[in-house]
């Protein structure tokens, strides 16, 4: 322990003292650097193979094949993405799900963990906020199995409900719901949301019990009202992480859950023209054939196109709060 | 404080009327979340025929012990990757959330000075990775983690998404009035970061404990490629029953090129949810452990000025 | 005296030294390894079964085989991560044959197998050996013997048909000649069964066609006649194959199909529905035991000799052991004692005596005697590997069930394979093409993209979901935009090279 007096500290904390502090905060993290070193990094020249007609030569090693066996390809990887009849179609609806999946993976889950705190019946709460946990558990492959159970024409619940209910009349035929565009439409919406929300409530509850009470006994005494402790105190301090979390969603616009898309939707070929996103394509382009150089093109262009995304996003947010960006 | 602290809580709460309001809301939402869980338990009792007969139903013809006891005769076999499962996943998220609040909390203090470059070293790999090969290469050939546990648990013990929402959680919960008067006091980082910050940020470490618990207990994908067949007691749970799913699911897409061999052993419907059943209970029942940490007013150790 | 020693000594220290490499290599045995294929992980008891077949080839031949298990996406990894395997199972389907034929992967060893292994080049016919070969006149891997003409089946419930007045023929030419048995089938059905329960598209549809790369369909028809015989089209410009599109939507229509069958991909699995399936077999072959209710079977399609059927199962040896003649050599004695030698090739098959599988003797009724197996609940769970990736079939133990045994019903056809290879000898059409493979690496792109519009299209269309009429054309439309007739000429081009060249 340094014996420097608390004047001198005070003066030169930002110099000598903080060297030494620079010092100690880079050996904490060290450990985490190294792992990021041999774990992130030094695989990434792998990035290599979108640019290369990779080649295999039997017997020599990995590096090798790469860097003296295959040819350069130019840009030729990513012709089968840009050319393809379906890359319009990919990109919309990528895109399009992505944004209102980043609005509503917001304002649903921080708008349910504000009224968590509120329940009287903490128990209730507690119960209720398991129980919508359990979705985040299951497989979209067990989910689509759940899915089919409602949606079967023949014997899916909800066509024979109807049936009985006298909603639909006995002589038409069955709705064969696999076939509806329209439907799905919204329909991967809500299974989205229904699947994310349990998840997505965690941090920001977690974000909640870590604001000081003191400010709101503090708010009560003042007379505020609900409402308006929530607006001056809740949303405030819960904008940082907020803003972060947005950041980061707005990264993964070119991605897309695999699962929701086509398991969920048991790759049904007449919802294609809105299930066709970026990873669904790839995955279905390389059933057949695997081609490395393909999907390793199809992921870095994805990459950029994220990050050019997520710089964008953060130069926005901080215009609107210098403290809330990434960077 | 303590004294008016009954008083004031009254206060806090909402009117009557909107606490029925919100009760019904999270009631429906629960109810949601909880239908196709039970269906799932439903069907896993259920017997054979009634499924493959009337397909899934809250109300099968008949009810059945045989998908469990199924399983139960692969006590040896899904038994040990059951154990297996335990043991990564608690090994796995200790180094998770050791790197993980390691990296965030430096890069929350906002003197330090290479702050920005880490930032940026952290954030470069969660858009661009190098590829599954590449990484194979290295974790396999390199570093020699063909079958061997830490395959299963070092490639995935840290995420840059954590890092960032550990760090944003230390800058705003963790006051800096605490860290200077520590650091006036002379501590150091390394004892102000283990001795004061993390009991502070229980609700951090919950929910980022929390998403590498469920990371590492769903994951089969590394077991896939770095075990091979020679060390099948290895094998977690998740994989082993993913690979079931898989055989069939790769049988019925060649069936036409396979001949008169393929469907005979699949396993039945029943069985499959008799499996969901068992790979989701244990973590389910895991989740109120941590749920206590993040739910306010239940946090231990209030921030005094 | 000096000179006798002397000479004595030399010999003897030459004999030591000729016992010393002698015994150095019986002491260490040549260790191989093999990739199977698998659809999710090895079997349970991989270990010990490994280890009793090692004893087998260990006296034979000095060598031991690892026998690893990988599903179609691993081994992709390990290939291109550098790894090597001494022998590979290759098909079109799993780990593509023609594309790492192309890339260089594979030894030739035309030539060789005669040569090295006469015994294992004598268990199929030369004919089948020619159509295995590639277009440059190499042989790239050994085909597995099994029922490599394909025939096709539709498997229907004997006692129905009978019943009802249903003569149903061995053969049948079109699959709209089931049509009126199939309507009397599903109105003795109850609600919600169907006579066709299928799951995606059905097994088999399409094998009547000479496929010469089955991801853009191409290909030759069968039995053409003249100059078609050798013009590569698209599947759907075969009318039988476009005949059962239209027979499948009549049927999908008539509510002879069940309606989700575009999106499942199994069909149901339950016994007590007898509707019909198709199924790839081979004259003999008895599905009752397996369906639980007597079956009948008519064949609509094949015995056609082709190069796609014979390469539907075969088994490949890495290029890197063309740098090592005593490893080249074990490997492929080993791949003949697999395929000659019955203790081993059944022990690969169905697992350890009295553990895995019970052996039982039946004798039919002209007099033929042989083994039939079957496998105990253990080996059902711990050792069911697939047979077809193996190796040779005839050499297997046909597969018999509890009824058999007990001589509740017929016994198995013991001598099945013999009744099989005679068949095709007289009857299987031999395809125009035969020795052909097509080099497709300059077409990645396209097939891409071919990939993504089938996985759109091609499960309702052929499931009679929707009407080919409607949609055929559509999916032509964006296959020939994606570069398909650039794929059929150079498939052309590169098909009259190879048959003027013969």
């Amino acid at each position: 322990m340094s014996k420097k007096s608390g004047a001198a500290r005070k003066n030169n904390g930002a110099s000598s003292g903080s060297s030494f502090d620079n010092l100690e905060l880079f050996l904490i993290h060290l450990p985490t650097t190294i792992w990021y070193f041999i774990f992130c990094y030094l695989p990434m020249f792998g990035i290599v193979i979108a640019f290369k007609d990779y080649k295999v030569r039997p017997g020599r090693s990995f590096i090798w094949n790469l860097f003296v066996n295959s040819k350069w390809a130019g840009l030729n990887n990513f012709q089968g993405l840009i050319k393809s009849s379906y890359f319009a179609t990919m990109l919309r609806n990528t895109i399009v799900y992505n944004i209102i999946f980043i609005i509503l993976g917001i304002v649903i889950p921080v708008t349910l963990a504000i009224l968590f705190n509120e329940l009287y019946s903490k128990k209730l709460a507690k119960v209720c906020q398991t129980m919508m946990f359990l979705p985040h558990f299951l497989s979209w492959v067990v989910i689509s199995y759940f899915v089919y159970a409602f949606l079967a024409t023949d014997r899916g619940l909800v066509n024979n409900i109807a049936r009985s209910l006298g909603i639909v009349s006995r002589d038409a035929p069955k709705h064969q719901w696999y076939l509806d565009e329209n439907f799905w439409k919204y329909f991967l919406v809500f299974l989205n949301q229904w699947k994310g929300l349990g998840y997505g409530m965690v941090v920001y509850m977690a974000s909640i019990a870590g604001i000081d009470h003191e400010m709101y006994e503090a708010a009560l005494i003042d007379g505020a009202t609900k409402w308006q402790q929530t607006k001056f105190i809740t949303l405030p301090m819960l904008r940082p992480i907020i803003s972060i979390m947005f950041i980061m969603s707005v990264g993964n616009i070119f991605r897309s859950d695999f699962g929701l898309f086509y398991q969920a939707t048991r790759n049904s070929g007449s919802l294609t023209n809105i299930t066709q996103t970026i990873d669904v394509y790839v995955f279905k382009a390389l059933l057949e054939r695997p081609n490395i150089n393909f999907s390793s093109a199809a992921s870095l262009l994805q990459s950029v196109a994220g990050c050019i995304t997520i710089v964008a996003a953060n130069l926005i947010v901080k215009k609107i709060d210098p403290e809330a960006g990434m960077f | 404080m303590a004294k008016n602290q009954p008083e004031t809580i009254k206060y806090m709460r909402v009117k009557p009327a909107t606490n029925v309001f919100i009760s019904l809301l999270f009631i429906l939402l629960a109810l949601m979340c909880f239908l196709p869980a039970l269906l799932v338990l439903i069907v896993s009792f259920s017997s054979e025929q009634s499924v493959l007969t009337n397909g899934y139903s809250f109300f099968p013809d008949e009810f059945s012990l045989a998908s469990y006891a199924y399983l139960a005769k692969q006590t040896g076999y899904i038994g040990r990757a059951f154990l297996n499962s335990i043991g990564i996943t608690i090994v796995g998220t200790f180094f998770g959330l050791f790197t993980t609040s390691t990296m965030g909390y430096a890069l929350s203090r906002p003197n330090y000075r290479l702050r920005g470059f880490f930032t940026w070293y952290i954030f470069i790999p969660m858009l661009f990775s190098g590829g599954l090969v590449a990484s194979y290469m290295i974790n396999a050939q390199i570093l020699g983690l063909k079958d061997t546990y830490w395959a299963l648990i070092l490639p995935i013990c840290c995420s840059s998404f954590y890092c960032i929402v550990m760090r944003t959680f230390f800058q705003t919960s963790v006051p800096d009035a605490i860290i200077e008067s520590a650091k006036i006091d002379g501590a150091r980082q390394i004892r102000i970061f283990a001795q004061i910050v993390l009991p502070i940020s229980l609700p951090a470490i919950a929910t980022i404990g929390l998403f590498l618990t469920f990371a590492y207990w769903n994951d089969w994908m590394m077991a896939k490629y770095y075990l091979s067949s020679n060390v099948q007691d290895k094998f977690p749970l998740q994989y082993v029953l993913i690979s079931l799913e898989d055989n069939i699911s790769f049988l019925t897409r060649n069936k036409d090129k396979m001949g008169a061999e393929a469907a005979a052993n699949l396993p039945s419907e029943t069985i499959r949810m008799a499996m969901v059943m068992v790979s989701v209970l244990p973590i389910a029942c895991s989740y109120p452990f941590f749920q206590k940490y993040f739910v306010s007013g239940l946090t231990i150790g209030a921030v005094k000025g | 005296m000096k000179k006798l020693v002397s000479l004595a000594l030399v010999l003897a220290l030459a004999l030591t030294m000729t016992a010393g490499i002698a015994f150095a290599d019986a002491a260490d045995p040549i260790k191989l390894t093999w990739a199977q294929g698998t659809g999710s992980t090895a079997p349970i008891d991989n270990a010990i079964v490994l280890e009793e077949l090692n004893k087998i080839s260990r006296e034979k031949l000095n060598v031991e085989c690892d026998i690893q298990y990988y599903t179609g996406d691993e081994i992709q990894l390990s290939i291109q991560s550098g790894e090597v395997k001494d022998m590979y199972f290759t098909c079109s389907w799993y780990n593509n044959f023609n594309v790492n034929v192309s890339n260089g992967l594979f030894a030739n060893i035309w030539g060789k197998v005669q040569e090295w292994t006469p015994e294992l080049y004598a268990i199929m016919s030369e004919d089948i050996w020619n159509l295995a070969r590639s277009t440059d006149g190499g042989l790239y891997a050994i085909p597995v013997a099994k029922d490599v003409a394909p025939m096709n089946f539709i498997v229907y419930d004997k006692e129905f048909a009978e019943n009802n007045g249903f003569d149903i023929p061995d053969r049948i030419s079109a699959w709209s000649e089931l049509t009126d048995y199939l309507v009397a089938l599903q109105a003795s059905m109850p609600e919600g069964q169907y006579a066709f329960t299928i799951g995606g598209t059905p097994a088999g549809w399409d094998t009547s066609f000479d496929f010469i790369d089955r991801t853009p369909m191409i290909g030759v028809i069968f039995g053409a006649e003249g100059e078609d015989a050798t013009k590569v089209c698209c599947e759907f410009d075969d009318p039988t194959i476009i005949d059962r599109l239209h027979t499948m939507r009549e049927w999908y229509t008539m509510g002879l199909i069940n309606p989700d069958a575009a999106t499942l991909s199994e069909s149901s699995n339950d016994s007590k529905q007898h509707h019909i399936k198709t199924v790839q077999a081979w004259p003999g072959y008895d599905y009752s035991p397996s369906y639980g209710y007597p079956c009948g079977m008519t064949c609509y399609s094949g015995p056609f000799l082709n190069t796609d059927g014979v390469q539907g199962a075969m088994n490949a040896f890495s290029i890197t052991l063309e740098d090592d003649e005593e490893r080249f050599m074990a490997a492929m004695k080993y791949q003949e004692l697999v395929n000659t030698d019955w203790e081993y090739r059944n022990i690969l098959r169905w697992g350890i005596e009295g553990v895995h599988v019970n052996y039982y003797d039946f004798t039919l009724e002209d007099g033929t005697t042989g083994k039939a197996a079957m496998r105990t609940d253990l080996g059902s769970s711990n050792y069911a590997p697939w047979a077809f990736s193996q190796a040779s079939y005839p050499l297997a133990a046909v597969e018999c069930s509890q009824d058999q045994v007990d001589g509740k019903i017929d016994p198995p056809v013991i001598n099945q394979w013999e009744l099989y290879y005679d068949a095709i000898a007289n009857e299987a059409e031999i395809s125009a093409i035969s020795g052909f493979t097509f080099d497709s690496s300059m077409f990645t792109n396209e097939y891409a993209e071919i990939s993504a519009i089938k996985a759109e299209y091609m499960n309702e269309i052929v499931t009679g979901t929707v009407d080919p009429d409607e949609k055929l054309p559509e999916m032509m439309e964006k296959l020939n935009a994606a570069g398909l007739q650039d794929i059929i000429a150079e498939a052309q081009r590169q098909l009259d090279e190879y048959l003027a060249s013969k």
